[in-house]
């Protein structure tokens, strides 16, 4: 039996949801560090404005159909703004080193020991093993590469559809935005979701990029209050520019 | 003088070289590396009481970003773990009578 293909141009929203300020300012998290490859305009480029990530991650949203604010607030859940430096050099070495045992394992037949090379990593923290699920997704439901032509061939025609979490900081975003879209169908038990969730369908999703039990209910609580807070005003979204 | 260092350097190489090899075996052959890792970097992992970092075995870790375990093992428990406020898991001895038990489905795991 053949699975019902997606055109690839399905969008999910949230219904009811009204607009959200634009944030403009530095990013308070992660580290202002990154791993990334860059495009061939870009080689001798030093610093990237946080307005240009911001564009990557509404890039990434769009290109999967998937709600820009979702993908800001899950960033901002795994990126924690009131860290202190300490803690986000520590972030930034955890994910490094998880990373360079995900990039290890993957070329040396699986030698770096399971526990560091397929744990959380990268901007958006996802395991290798939620990253490829979801790349293979796009691929097999949406019939389309996890990445975009733009954020995928890089300087001399690098592809950087590595399925690694956590070596290009904009492959992470639309891997990201690629679990998501994987999350919307599984929660709306709909396989090419097109049209709006509910709250309720958010917070799942929410909760589901994150796990199970207590402490996932937890992060998806803390994840609406985010965004009433920014519906409201008394949050910000730092990860969110139309 | 020299033969004095000497003499401490052959005790120092081979203490080195023994304590290099049991942490190696402890980090690689005992679950000790792994847990040690997660207590580093994993928000929430803990280890039961009834368990050590030496013995305790993760045998399926939660699917998100959330770095905590669901099923664990020891030689004598089965564990899963629920997060809640006070009571961070449950166990079930492995020697146990629940019919169609399965170790990584507590719904299987019958009061003892």
């Amino acid at each position: 039996m053949c699975a019902e293909k997606c055109t690839g141009r399905e969008k999910s929203t949230i219904a009811g949801l009204p607009k959200i300020p634009s944030y403009k300012g530095d990013f308070p998290s992660p580290l202002q560090v990154m791993w990334y490859a860059p495009e061939t305009r870009e080689i001798f480029k030093l610093k990237i404005s946080d307005t240009e990530i911001r564009r990557w991650i509404k890039s990434a949203a769009v290109y999967h159909g998937v709600p820009h604010v979702l993908l800001a607030i899950i960033l901002q859940q795994e990126n924690g703004p009131n860290g202190t430096t300490f803690q986000k050099v520590g972030q930034f070495a955890e994910r490094s080193i998880t990373t360079f045992g995900a990039i290890v394992d993957k070329h040396l037949w699986g030698i770096f020991p399971d526990a560091i090379a397929s744990g959380s990593s990268g901007f958006a923290n996802m395991s290798r093993a939620a990253l490829v699920d979801a790349a293979e997704y796009t691929e097999r439901q949406y019939g389309k590469n996890p990445l975009s032509n733009e954020a995928r061939y890089r300087a001399f025609g690098w592809d950087q559809d590595t399925r690694v979490s956590g070596d290009d900081f904009r492959a992470d975003l639309y891997y990201c935005a690629a679990h998501l879209r994987q999350l919307i169908d599984r929660v709306t038990g709909s396989p090419c979701h097109n049209g709006p969730i509910t709250m309720s369908q958010l917070r799942a999703v929410i909760k589901a990029y994150n796990g199970s039990g207590p402490m996932a209910e937890k992060y998806a609580d803390d994840a609406m209050k985010l965004l009433q807070g920014a519906i409201s005003g008394s949050a910000k979204l730092y990860f969110y520019e139309e | 003088m020299l033969s004095y260092i000497f003499m401490k350097n052959k005790i120092i190489i081979p203490c080195l070289s023994i304590a290099s090899a049991l942490l190696t075996y402890l980090l690689l052959v005992t679950p000790a590396g792994a847990n040690a890792w997660y207590l580093l970097v994993g928000a929430g992992f803990v280890i039961p009481e009834e368990a050590s970092i030496f013995t305790f075995e993760v045998t399926k870790m939660n699917e998100g970003s959330g770095e905590w375990w669901l099923y664990g093992q020891d030689r004598k428990f089965y564990y899963h773990f629920i997060g809640e406020n006070g009571r961070d898991y449950i166990k079930i001895a492995r020697a146990n009578s629940c019919k169609d038990f399965d170790p990584l489905d507590s719904n299987t795991w019958c009061a003892q």
